[in-house]
């Protein structure tokens, strides 16, 4: 027996059948990963943060960073990302890395801003708050950076931060990122104003309906947040968080209703 | 096209959009590399591992406690400093000052005497070879570094108690005026004293009993008394020798060391290698005796000093009474002071008598 018998070499093209040699001719049509260039990529993770999905987000983010390192947006997605996905001491980190490199970033310096004000270290972060606040240019962020350590402060500016923020970029994920951070610091009532925003500036968007129903949930107000996760499962169909959500609630129900019927001895 | 559009793009700063000029590794704006792009970076993120995670569910943050004490304390700390600073004079207190004339000495008030050691040691060190190598080059040095280190230490205690100099001009200042006073408040006067004293002369050619380089101590407060050894000037006079061809003459200047033989109103005579003052032998001879011929007499004026030249190799064995006469009378302000020590080099150490 030769020592190349067992090499896996692909089948020579008279081996394969008519529909063999059509899928194969289909394979060879399909772009590979390696013929995007980081544009799509930085595309894709845009897309896929609008949708609420920030671990693949942050893997395309990565991958436009792979082709071209000199990406600000994608470090600062990064960032971004893990801020969002509740890893702040390595959002930090990453932050601090970037800053490295790109030095005195305003969008870097919001978002280590808000790793660190997340993390609870309010000195540091009100300290990055204000370098990214003096750097060049206006940018969303770090007013988005200085309202939440506004909100982690309990002071009443907080409002006037997150106006600005949304007065520079009028991007509904910029209001419904605001309404987030209400949310992470149990701030519902207000976390809900801004969701609303969003919806209204982006009605045909799921992650918006998600978020409202998150919201309105979390105030009590089960019709609402339910009617609000429906519109959500009406754009997608299969999103399984609005789906989880929808079946807790009525489950919920079930064993309120379990309780009265018990207490009531209902039949 | 692509390729020009590619360059443009790499001297365009992604960070700040500044129009880098080509070539430039950073950004001229904000300093960010222009070479990003192709460097070789880890871009994967670090994620937070599994137990990470389970410990940040059950206790989202750190606990707020933490962060609070740490800023509590730091503004204990800047209120304190504050309060420190806004206390702290404007000057150091007059015992702290006067006791900056020696090195150590007000650290050893303050309390530190660790400092003070090092201080005064450290002075000592380069002091006392520095005053031992006096009037040579390694002396020189070794004084220079005595002075630093005293200069440094007093830096350092001005800066312990006055209010912090903000600033590199201002610190460079402060260090410049405190080198200033302390030289014109101790090290200049403490040097004028010692030059009286001790002022190290370097002989600057060989004249038997000296060679050249020799560094002998001259002490200015003591009087030209018969039989001391003393630096003088010797009286100018330019003299023609009868030599055999063409025109030669001697310049007599400069500095000379010698004995003083006799003071002013002696009569003197110089006879068979014996000097005689007032009819009387003397023990007094010239440094070096052999040289000066005889026989001589002197009358010595009023306010002068007989000394012969005998350390003036170009009189020796001249038989010029005149000449003897001329350089051999010294009006005594010009005798510097009294010779009385060789201090270099170490070989031929000892007292001048």
């Amino acid at each position: 027996m030769s020592r190349f018998d067992r090499l896996e070499f692909r089948e020579p093209e008279q081996t394969l059948g008519a529909r063999g040699q059509q899928q194969q001719r289909a394979d060879l049509r399909q772009p590979l990963d390696e013929d995007f260039d980081e544009g799509h990529w930085l595309r894709m993770a845009g897309d896929e943060r609008r949708r609420g999905l920030h671990e693949s987000a942050l893997r395309y983010y990565s991958r436009a960073l792979e082709l071209d390192k000199s990406l600000v947006a994608g470090w600062v997605g990064q960032v971004q990302m893990l801020i969002a996905l509740g890893e702040y001491p390595e959002a930090e980190l990453w932050s601090r890395k970037a800053l490295e490199l790109f030095k005195n970033n305003a969008e870097l310096l919001a978002g280590r801003a808000q790793a660190l004000c997340r993390a609870g270290d309010l000195r540091a972060a009100q300290a990055s708050c204000d370098a990214a606040i003096g750097q060049q240019g206006m940018f969303a962020c770090p007013w988005i950076a200085r309202g939440e350590l506004m909100v982690a402060r309990k002071d009443a500016l907080d409002d006037y931060c997150f106006d600005k923020a949304a007065q520079i970029d009028p991007d509904w994920l910029v209001p419904l990122e605001i309404g987030a951070i209400y949310q992470h610091y149990g701030r519902d009532a207000k976390a809900l104003t801004r969701t609303r925003q969003a919806v209204e500036r982006a009605p045909d968007q799921a992650y918006c309906w998600y978020r409202q129903g998150a919201c309105e949930l979390a105030l009590g107000l089960t019709a609402p947040a339910e009617r609000s996760f429906a519109r959500c499962l009406q754009l997608v169909p299969n999103h399984a968080d609005a789906h989880r959500a929808l079946a807790d609630l009525k489950n919920n129900r079930r064993v309120l209703l379990r309780f009265f019927r018990r207490l009531f001895n209902w039949s | 096209m692509r390729a020009v559009g590619l360059w443009r793009a790499a001297m365009r700063c992604r960070n700040c959009q500044f129009q880098n000029m080509p070539g430039t590794d950073l950004c001229g704006r904000c300093g960010t590399s222009l070479r990003i792009a192709t460097a070789v970076i880890d871009v994967q993120p670090p994620r937070a591992g599994r137990l990470s995670k389970r410990i940040r569910r059950v206790m989202p943050r750190r606990p707020s406690g933490y962060y609070d004490a740490r800023d509590a304390m730091l503004q204990a700390r800047d209120e304190f400093t504050g309060r420190v600073v806004s206390a702290v004079p404007r000057l150091p207190p007059a015992p702290v000052v006067w006791r900056l004339v020696i090195p150590g000495w007000s650290y050893f008030y303050l309390g530190q005497r660790g400092r003070g050691h090092l201080a005064l040691w450290g002075w000592l060190a380069f002091l006392l070879p520095g005053l031992f190598f006096f009037g040579t080059t390694l002396g020189s040095i070794l004084l220079g570094l005595a002075f630093s280190v005293h200069s440094s230490a007093a830096l350092d205690i001005v800066s312990r108690t006055m209010q912090p100099a903000e600033g590199v001009v201002r610190q460079m200042i402060r260090g410049m005026g405190v080198s200033i006073v302390l030289f014109v408040a101790v090290y200049w006067p403490a040097g004028w004293l010692v030059t009286r004293v001790a002022d190290a002369h370097g002989v600057m050619a060989a004249a038997s009993p000296f060679d050249e380089g020799d560094v002998v101590l001259v002490n200015h407060w003591r009087k030209p008394l018969p039989g001391r050894v003393v630096l003088y000037n010797i009286p100018d006079f330019r003299q023609r020798p009868a030599v055999a061809h063409g025109v030669t003459y001697y310049n007599f200047e400069g500095e000379r060391i010698d004995r003083v033989l006799a003071g002013p109103g002696d009569r003197v005579r110089w006879a068979g290698g014996e000097l005689f003052v007032n009819g009387k032998p003397s023990p007094l001879k010239p440094l070096a005796a052999r040289w000066v011929p005889g026989p001589m007499e002197f009358a010595v004026p009023a306010d002068q000093y007989l000394i012969l030249p005998s350390t003036t190799p170009q009189v020796r064995n001249v038989q010029d009474p005149v000449l003897w006469h001329v350089l051999g009378l010294v009006p005594r302000e010009d005798i510097v002071g009294q010779v009385y020590l060789r201090s270099h080099p170490l070989g031929r150490f000892g007292a001048i008598r």
